[in-house]
C-alpha cells in the first residue's frame, strides 16, 4: 500500500473557484452555487455528526464525566463538556443557516453513513482510553479547524478559530490524563493498547489521500490544504509527544481502512 | 529571594507563578516556544535537570488552562 496525493492538480489552488467568479466569500443567506452549497454543508454536518448530537442527547457526557477516577477530573471534564456542547449547538445553527434543521429524531434515526471511529467515540468508559482518545482526536481537530480559519464561507470562518483553540485546550487535557495515568497509575500497557486501536482510526478520519473531493474543498476556498497533507503534518507533530511518555505510535499505514 | 528549580514531573508550583504573573494570558493561545518564554522569565524559579519536552508544556497547558 502506498500514500500519494499531498498536492492539488495543476490549476487548482485556495480559493481559485472563488477568483474565476470574482467573489470573495459567502455569508449566511446568500445565493450559493450548488456545488459550493454542497461542499460547505459536508464539512458543516461531518462536525455536527460529532458534537450537535450532544445538544439533544447526554447520555455521552455522563458516560466520559464518569469515567474521571477522582472529583477534580470529573470537574475537568464537565468544563470540557460545557464547549462541547457550545460547539453543537454552534453548528446547529450553521447548519440551520445553510437550510439543514437537525433534530434529535435525526441522530436517533438517520441511517447516515458514518466513519467507524464515531460510533466507537460513544462507547468509551475507560479512562485511559478516554485519555488517549482526547489526545489524539481532539487535537486532530485542532488541525482540521485551523486550516479552515479563513474558509470562505464567513460564518464557518468565525467559528473556526475559536472551536480550533478550544480544541487546544481538549488535547492538552487528554494528554494530561494520559500522562497521569501512565506515570502515577501504571497504566503504559494498557494506553499502547488504546493508542493502537485509535491512532489509525484518527488518521482516517483525515481523509482519503487521493480523494478528489479535497480539491473541491480547497478550490472554492473551504480547506486550505489536502488530507494527506494535514495527516502527515498531525503525526509529525503526535508522535513525539507518544514517545516522550514511552509509547510506541503505530506505523503510519498500520490497520488503516481510508488510504 | 528563595529561588524555587522547576521539577517538570511536579508542575503545580509552576502553575500558580504563571497564573500569579500572567493573569490575562490563554495558554492555549501559546505554542511551546512562547510558553518556555514566559517560564524562563518567572522570578524565583530556575530550571535544572533534562530541558523540557513538548509533553512537558503540553501538560503544563492543560493544567494551567484547566485548573487544579
Amino acid at each position: 500500500m502506498t500514500v500519494t496525493g499531498i498536492a492539488p492538480p495543476e490549476g487548482v489552488w485556495f480559493g481559485s473557484e472563488l477568483e474565476a467568479l470574482g467573489v470573495a466569500g459567502y455569508d449566511e443567506g446568500d445565493d450559493l452555487p450548488e456545488e459550493y452549497r454542497e461542499l460547505i454543508t459536508q464539512v458543516v454536518m461531518i462536525q455536527a455528526d460529532l458534537e450537535s448530537e450532544l445538544v439533544f442527547d447526554s447520555s455521552l457526557l455522563r458516560t466520559n464525566i464518569l469515567a474521571a477516577p477522582d472529583p477534580r477530573g470529573r470537574m475537568r471534564m464537565a468544563k470540557f463538556f460545557a464547549e462541547e456542547v457550545r460547539h453543537g449547538y454552534t453548528f446547529w445553527r450553521i447548519a440551520k443557516g445553510l437550510g439543514v434543521e437537525l433534530t434529535g429524531r435525526y441522530f436517533r434515526e438517520a441511517k447516515r453513513k458514518r466513519q467507524e471511529a464515531f460510533d466507537h467515540l460513544g462507547a468509551v468508559s475507560d479512562w485511559t482510553e478516554l485519555a488517549i482518545v482526547n489526545t489524539l482526536t481532539d487535537r486532530m481537530g485542532v488541525f482540521v479547524f485551523k486550516d479552515m480559519s479563513d474558509c470562505s464561507y464567513r460564518p464557518w470562518a468565525q467559528v473556526s478559530l475559536d472551536v480550533a483553540r478550544d480544541e487546544v485546550g481538549h488535547t492538552a487535557l487528554g494528554y494530561a490524563n494520559l500522562r497521569e495515568a501512565i506515570e502515577k497509575r501504571g497504566e503504559r500497557e494498557a494506553a499502547q493498547r488504546w493508542l493502537e486501536k485509535w491512532y489509525p482510526m484518527t488518521l482516517d478520519m483525515f481523509g482519503r489521500s487521493g480523494s478528489a473531493r479535497q480539491w473541491r474543498y480547497v478550490a472554492w476556498g473551504i480547506k486550505r490544504s489536502g488530507n494527506e497533507e494535514l495527516r502527515r503534518r498531525y503525526v509529525a507533530e503526535i508522535n513525539p509527544l507518544l514517545t516522550q511518555l514511552g509509547l510506541e505510535p503505530p506505523d503510519y499505514l498500520y490497520n488503516r481502512h481510508f488510504l | 529571594m528563595t529561588t524555587t528549580t522547576i521539577n517538570w514531573g511536579d508542575l503545580e508550583g509552576l502553575v500558580d507563578a504563571l497564573r500569579a504573573a500572567h493573569p490575562r494570558v490563554d495558554p492555549r493561545a501559546l505554542d511551546d516556544a512562547e510558553l518556555g518564554v514566559l517560564v524562563e522569565g518567572l522570578e524565583g524559579f530556575s530550571a535544572s535537570g533534562p530541558a523540557a519536552g513538548p509533553g512537558d508544556y503540553e501538560a503544563l497547558r492543560a493544567m494551567w488552562h484547566w485548573g487544579a
